[in-house]
C-alpha cells in the first residue's frame, strides 16, 4: 500500500472518529436542549437544565466546526458538493445553530416570562433541528443524491430540499434525532437533579425503545436500497478525479462490507449494548453516560463502514460518486493534517477532560438560583 | 440580481456583521486578562469587580462572535463550492487547525471563566482567563494566514488532473508576509477597539460622576493598552502597505487612485476626487515621497500606476489563454509528456485566462477585444478604496492622539479633570468599528476581481446552486442578523447602564 | 490540582506523541513534498513582477 493510500484511509477514520467526537460530546447538549421544553416545567427547572451544559457547551459545539473544518481540510470535494448540493438543509441547520449562543446567554438575563420562554424553544429547536438533519443528510448519503460534474470539475445537481425529505431520509433523520435525544436524557439523568433527573431518567427509556426499533426499521430497509460499488480495480492512490472510474448499482449492496468483513458486526452490538446498559445502569448515572456514549459511537461506526468506500454516491451519474480513493485532499496537505490532529487532538481532550473535572457535581436548584453566574 | 452578485453580498454581509463582534472579544478578552492579573497580584478587590463587569460584557458580544462565526465556517461550501474544490487542499487546512488550535482553546475555557470562579484558586482562574484569550488570538492567526493567502497565493501550484491548486510548501503558507503583518494590525485593531469600548464607557460614568475607582482604573489599563495597541495597528498598517506594494500592486495602485506610474519616490494623495471614466483624479492634494516609501522602502522603485498594470495583465490574459488550451490538451491526452512541460511553462496565468470566462464561454476563442476588457476587469472599485482607505487611516491617527491623552492623564491622575476630554472619548465610541470595516473593505473589496489573486476570479468561484436559494438565505441571514443584533445591543446597553454595582455582586471590602 | 503520579504519565503520553509525529514526518510529509517551481514561473505569475 503507498502512502497516499494509507493516508486516505486513515482520514477516513479520523472523519469517522471526529463526526463521532461530535456526536458523543455535542449530541448530549443537543439532546439536552431537545428534551428542555418537557423535562424542565418550572422556570428553575429549566434553568437547571440549561446549566447543566452552560459550561461545558461551546467547547462540545467546536466538534461540530472541526467536522466542518476537517472534512474542507481532508475532503474537499465532499465539503463543496455536499454544502452546496444540501443547501437549503445546511441554511435551516445554520439558522438553528446560530440561535443557540445567544439562547444559552441571553436567556435568564432578563426577568421577562415571555422572553424566556421564545429563547428557550429557541434552544429546543437548535437541538432537534441538527440533529434530525444529521441523519437525513446520511440517509441521502446511502440512496445517493442527484448530482454530477463537467469537465472543470464543476458540480451540476437536481437536489432539492423536498427530494432530501423523502422516506427512508426521514427515518434516518428520527434514528439519530432519538440516538441524540436519548444521549441528552442520559447526561440529565447524570448532571441535574430533583424531578429533572427523574423525568430524564423516564426518557432515558422512551428514546432508548424509540431508538432500538428505529435503529432496526433502517437497518432492514437499508438491505432493501441498491448499494453502490466501484467496477473492476481502481488506484487507491491515483489523483483525486471522481470521473476516472465506473460504478454500478447492487441489491442489498450496503451489507457487502459487513458480509465480508463479520467483526463489523461490533459496531452493531456497540449501538445496541450501550442503549441496553445505559437503561440498565441509570441508576450509576456515570456508568449510563458512558454506555450510552456507545450508541452515536456504534450507530456512525456501522454506517460509515457500511458506506465505505463510498463518501457520497450520486443516483443520476453513479460514476460521478465521491469516494476515499478520489475525493481527498492531496497527500502533502493529509499528511500535514494527520500531523497536526496528533498534535493537537491529544491536547485537546486533556484540557477538556480537565473542565469537567473542575465542574463535576450535579447542578441543584441551589446553584442556579443563588448564583449571579448561572445560566 | 445573479447568483455571483447574491453570494458576494451574502458573503460580505455576514463577515462584516461577524467582525462587528471579533474584535472586542479579541480586545476584550486581553483586557479581562491584564485585569485580572492585578487582582492576583495586589488582591484587591475592586479589579475582581472590573473584571466581572467587563466579562458580562464581553460574553454577551462573545456570544454574538460565535453565532456568526458558525455561518462563516460553512459558507464556503454552501455559498463558493466550486472555490472550496479549486483551493480547499491549501486553504482548508488554516481552517481546520483553526478549529484544533483556537476554537477547542476558548470554547472550552469561557466556561471555566464564567463559572469556575468559586472552584478554582486566583491563579487557576487567572490562567484559565489566558488562555481564553490565547484562544482568540490563535483564532484571528489561522484565519488571517487563510485570508493572506487569497492575496498572495504562495507555496502552492495548479494540478492539471485534479483540476485545482495544490499545496507544495506550507511553511510558505504560514510565513506569507501578507498573513504575519495582516495578522498583527487586525489583532491590534481589535485592542484598539477593546480599549476604546473601556475607555469611552468609562468616561461616561466620569461625566455621570458614578463608579469614580472603578472608571479610573478601567480608564488606566485601556489607555495604556489602547496606545500601544494604536500605534502598533498604524506600523502594521506600514507593513501591510508594503507587502502589498510588493504582492498586490493593484490594490496599492487603486487606493491610490494613482493611474499612471510616477516617477520614483511617489507621492501620497492625501485628498482627490478619482473620475473613473477618464482614469485620472482631480483636485489631488499630494505628499510627495510618502507612497513610494511606503510601498517600496525605496527612493528609485517605482510604483506601478492602475494604466500600466493593465497593460501588462492583457500579457498576462494572453499566455493563460494558451495555458488554458494545453490545459484541455492535456485533459484530453494525460499521458503526453511534452503537453504537461508546454503547461508548466504558461499555467502560472492560467488564472488570467480565467478572468475571459465572465465575456466568453470559450475563452480559447478569446479576440483581442475580449482580452481588453478582461484587462480593464482587475481595476477593483477605485473611489471607495481611495476614501475607505483614508477614513481608516485619519481615524486610526485619531486613536493615537486620543490615547496618548488619556495616557498622560492617567499618569498624572487627572482622568475626572477634564470634561471635554472625557466627551471625546465618549464620542469616540463607535469609530473603531467604522475603521474596521473600512479595512475589511480594503482588504476584500481591494482584491476584486479576484477570490484567489492571479488565480481564481470571483466569478467563478460560487456553487451551483439556485440563485433564489441564495436570495432566500441572504433575507434570512439579515433578518436573523438583524434580530439578534437588536437582542445584543439591548443587553449591553442594560447592563451598561446599569453599572457594576447592579450587575455583579459587589464584595464587601470593594469601593 | 493533579496528583504527581499523572506528571509521569502526561511525560510518557508527550513521548509517545513526539514519536508518533517523527514518525508521521518521515513516512508521510516527506515523500509527498513536491519540488519548488523555479524563480522564474513565480516572478511570471505575479503581475508589476
Amino acid at each position: 500500500m503507498s502512502e497516499y493510500e494509507i493516508l486516505r484511509l486513515i482520514w477516513w477514520a479520523l472523519l469517522g472518529i471526529l463526526l463521532i467526537g461530535f456526536a458523543v460530546m455535542d449530541g448530549f447538549d443537543l439532546g439536552t436542549a431537545a428534551l428542555l421544553p418537557f423535562v424542565g416545567r418550572t422556570d428553575t427547572e429549566r434553568r437547571i437544565v440549561i446549566n447543566t451544559v452552560g459550561p461545558v457547551w461551546e467547547g462540545n459545539q467546536v466538534w461540530f466546526i472541526l467536522g466542518g473544518g476537517a472534512i474542507f481540510a481532508a475532503w474537499p470535494m465532499l465539503y463543496a458538493a455536499s454544502f452546496s448540493g444540501f443547501y437549503l438543509a445546511m441554511i435551516l441547520v445554520l439558522a438553528t445553530l446560530i440561535l443557540r449562543p445567544a439562547g444559552f446567554k441571553f436567556r435568564s438575563k432578563l426577568e421577562n416570562t415571555r422572553w424566556r420562554t421564545f429563547w428557550d424553544w429557541a434552544l429546543f429547536a437548535g437541538g432537534i433541528v441538527p440533529a434530525t438533519v444529521f441523519g437525513v443528510a446520511f440517509g441521502n448519503l446511502f440512496e445517493g443524491v442527484p448530482f454530477g460534474f463537467d469537465g472543470d470539475m464543476r458540480m451540476h445537481s437536481t437536489i432539492s430540499l423536498l427530494g432530501l425529505l423523502n422516506p427512508f431520509a426521514l427515518l434516518c433523520g428520527l434514528v439519530s434525532l432519538s440516538m441524540i435525544v436519548f444521549h441528552g436524557a442520559s447526561w440529565l439523568n447524570y448532571k441535574a437533579s430533583g424531578m429533572v433527573k427523574m423525568r430524564a431518567s423516564a426518557a432515558m427509556l422512551y428514546a432508548g425503545i424509540a431508538f432500538v426499533v428505529l435503529f432496526t426499521l433502517a437497518g432492514m430497509w437499508l438491505g432493501q436500497i441498491d448499494g453502490y460499488q466501484i467496477v473492476g480495480a481502481m488506484a487507491h492512490d491515483g489523483p483525486s478525479n471522481p470521473l476516472l472510474k465506473t460504478v454500478t448499482r447492487v441489491p442489498h449492496g450496503w451489507f457487502a462490507n459487513v458480509s465480508a468483513h463479520p467483526a463489523l458486526l461490533l459496531t452493531l452490538f456497540a449501538a445496541y449494548g450501550g442503549v441496553v446498559l445505559a437503561v440498565l445502569l441509570r441508576r450509576f448515572p456515570g456508568y449510563a453516560m458512558l454506555c450510552s456514549a456507545l450508541v452515536p459511537a456504534g450507530t456512525i461506526a456501522t454506517a460509515g463502514a457500511a458506506l465505505f468506500p463510498f463518501l457520497m454516491p450520486s443516483s443520476s451519474e453513479p460514476g460521478a460518486s465521491l469516494t476515499v480513493w478520489d475525493a481527498s485532499s492531496s497527500s502533502l496537505t493529509l499528511a500535514i493534517m494527520l500531523g497536526c490532529v496528533v498534535l493537537m487532538l491529544p491536547v485537546v481532550i486533556a484540557y477538556t477532560t480537565i473542565v469537567y473535572r473542575v465542574m463535576r457535581g450535579p447542578v441543584k436548584a441551589s446553584d442556579v438560583e443563588d448564583s449571579h453566574s448561572a445560566y | 440580481m445573479d447568483i455571483v452578485e447574491l453570494s458576494r453580498l451574502q458573503f460580505a454581509a455576514t463577515a462584516l456583521y461577524h467582525f462587528l463582534f471579533v474584535p472586542l472579544t479579541l480586545g476584550l478578552s486581553i483586557l479581562l486578562g491584564i485585569m485580572e492579573t492585578v487582582y492576583v497580584m495586589t488582591g484587591k478587590a475592586i479589579w475582581k469587580q472590573l473584571v466581572q463587569f467587563w466579562g458580562v460584557l464581553f460574553g454577551i458580544n462573545f456570544a454574538m462572535g460565535v453565532a456568526t462565526g458558525i455561518t462563516m465556517e460553512f459558507q464556503f461550501g454552501t455559498n463558493w463550492a466550486y472555490y472550496s474544490h479549486y483551493v480547499g487542499d491549501v486553504f482548508g487546512a488554516p481552517l481546520a487547525i483553526e478549529g484544533l488550535m483556537a476554537f477547542f482553546l476558548e470554547a472550552t475555557f469561557v466556561g471555566l471563566f464564567f463559572f469556575a470562579w468559586d472552584r478554582l484558586s486566583k491563579i487557576q482562574h487567572l490562567m484559565a482567563t489566558w488562555l481564553l484569550a490565547l484562544g482568540t488570538n490563535l483564532s484571528a492567526l489561522w484565519i488571517l494566514i487563510a485570508n493572506g493567502w487569497m492575496q498572495y497565493p504562495v507555496g502552492a501550484r495548479f494540478n492539471a488532473d485534479t483540476m485545482r491548486m495544490e499545496v507544495t510548501d506550507f511553511m510558505a503558507v504560514l510565513f506569507n508576509p501578507v498573513a504575519q503583518a495582516k495578522f498583527v494590525h487586525t489583532v491590534s485593531a481589535g485592542y484598539v477597539c477593546g480599549s476604546v469600548f473601556v475607555l469611552a464607557i468609562s468616561a461616561m460614568y466620569l461625566l455621570q460622576g458614578r463608579y469614580k475607582e472603578f472608571a479610573k482604573r478601567s480608564m488606566t489599563v485601556a489607555a495604556s493598552f489602547g496606545l500601544a495597541s494604536a500605534l502598533s495597528v498604524v506600523v502594521l498598517g506600514d507593513e501591510s502597505g508594503y507587502t502589498a506594494g510588493q504582492n498586490q500592486k493593484m490594490k496599492i495602485a487603486a487606493i491610490e487612485a494613482m493611474w499612471d506610474t510616477e516617477p520614483a519616490p511617489a507621492s501620497f494623495t492625501l485628498f482627490g476626487l478619482p473620475d473613473l471614466a477618464a482614469h485620472k483624479t482631480n483636485y489631488e492634494i499630494k505628499v510627495p515621497w510618502v507612497l513610494g516609501l511606503i510601498a517600496t522602502r525605496s527612493s528609485d522603485q517605482v510604483v506601478p500606476g492602475i494604466d500600466q498594470l493593465v497593460d501588462q495583465a492583457k500579457g498576462h490574459i494572453a499566455n493563460g489563454v494558451l495555458a488554458y488550451r494545453t490545459l484541455q490538451q492535456v485533459r484530453a491526452h494525460p499521458k503526453d509528456a511534452a503537453l504537461r512541460t508546454e503547461l508548466d511553462a504558461h499555467v502560472g496565468d492560467l488564472g488570467y485566462g480565467l478572468l475571459l470566462k465572465r465575456f466568453r464561454p470559450d475563452i480559447e476563442n478569446a479576440t483581442a477585444d475580449d482580452i481588453a476588457k478582461a484587462a480593464a476587469s482587475t481595476i477593483p472599485d477605485v473611489p471607495v478604496l481611495f476614501w475607505s482607505f483614508r477614513f481608516m487611516v485619519g481615524i486610526g491617527f485619531w486613536f493615537i492622539a486620543l490615547f496618548a491623552v488619556a495616557f498622560w492623564f492617567s499618569a498624572k491622575r487627572q482622568l475626572d479633570r477634564y470634561r471635554s476630554f472625557l466627551w471625546a472619548a465618549v464620542l469616540t465610541f463607535p469609530l473603531p468599528w467604522v475603521a474596521i470595516e473600512l479595512g475589511w473593505i480594503v482588504a476584500e473589496y481591494g482584491r476584486q476581481p479576484w477570490a484567489v489573486v492571479g488565480v481564481l476570479p470571483t466569478a467563478l468561484g460560487v456553487s451551483s446552486t439556485s440563485a433564489s436559494n441564495v436570495l432566500f438565505s441572504l433575507l434570512g441571514f439579515v433578518i436573523f442578523y438583524s434580530a439578534l443584533l437588536v437582542a445584543d445591543i439591548y443587553l449591553l446597553q442594560k447592563f451598561i447602564r446599569l453599572g457594576p454595582q447592579e450587575t455583579i455582586e459587589l464584595p464587601e471590602d470593594a469601593t | 490540582m493533579f496528583p504527581k503520579t499523572v506528571r509521569r504519565d502526561v511525560i510518557l503520553l508527550l513521548c509517545i506523541k513526539a514519536a508518533a509525529l517523527t514518525l508521521i514526518y518521515f513516512l508521510f510529509i516527506k515523500p509527498a513534498i513536491v519540488p519548488e517551481p523555479d524563480a522564474r514561473t513565480t516572478a511570471a505569475h505575479l503581475i508589476g513582477g
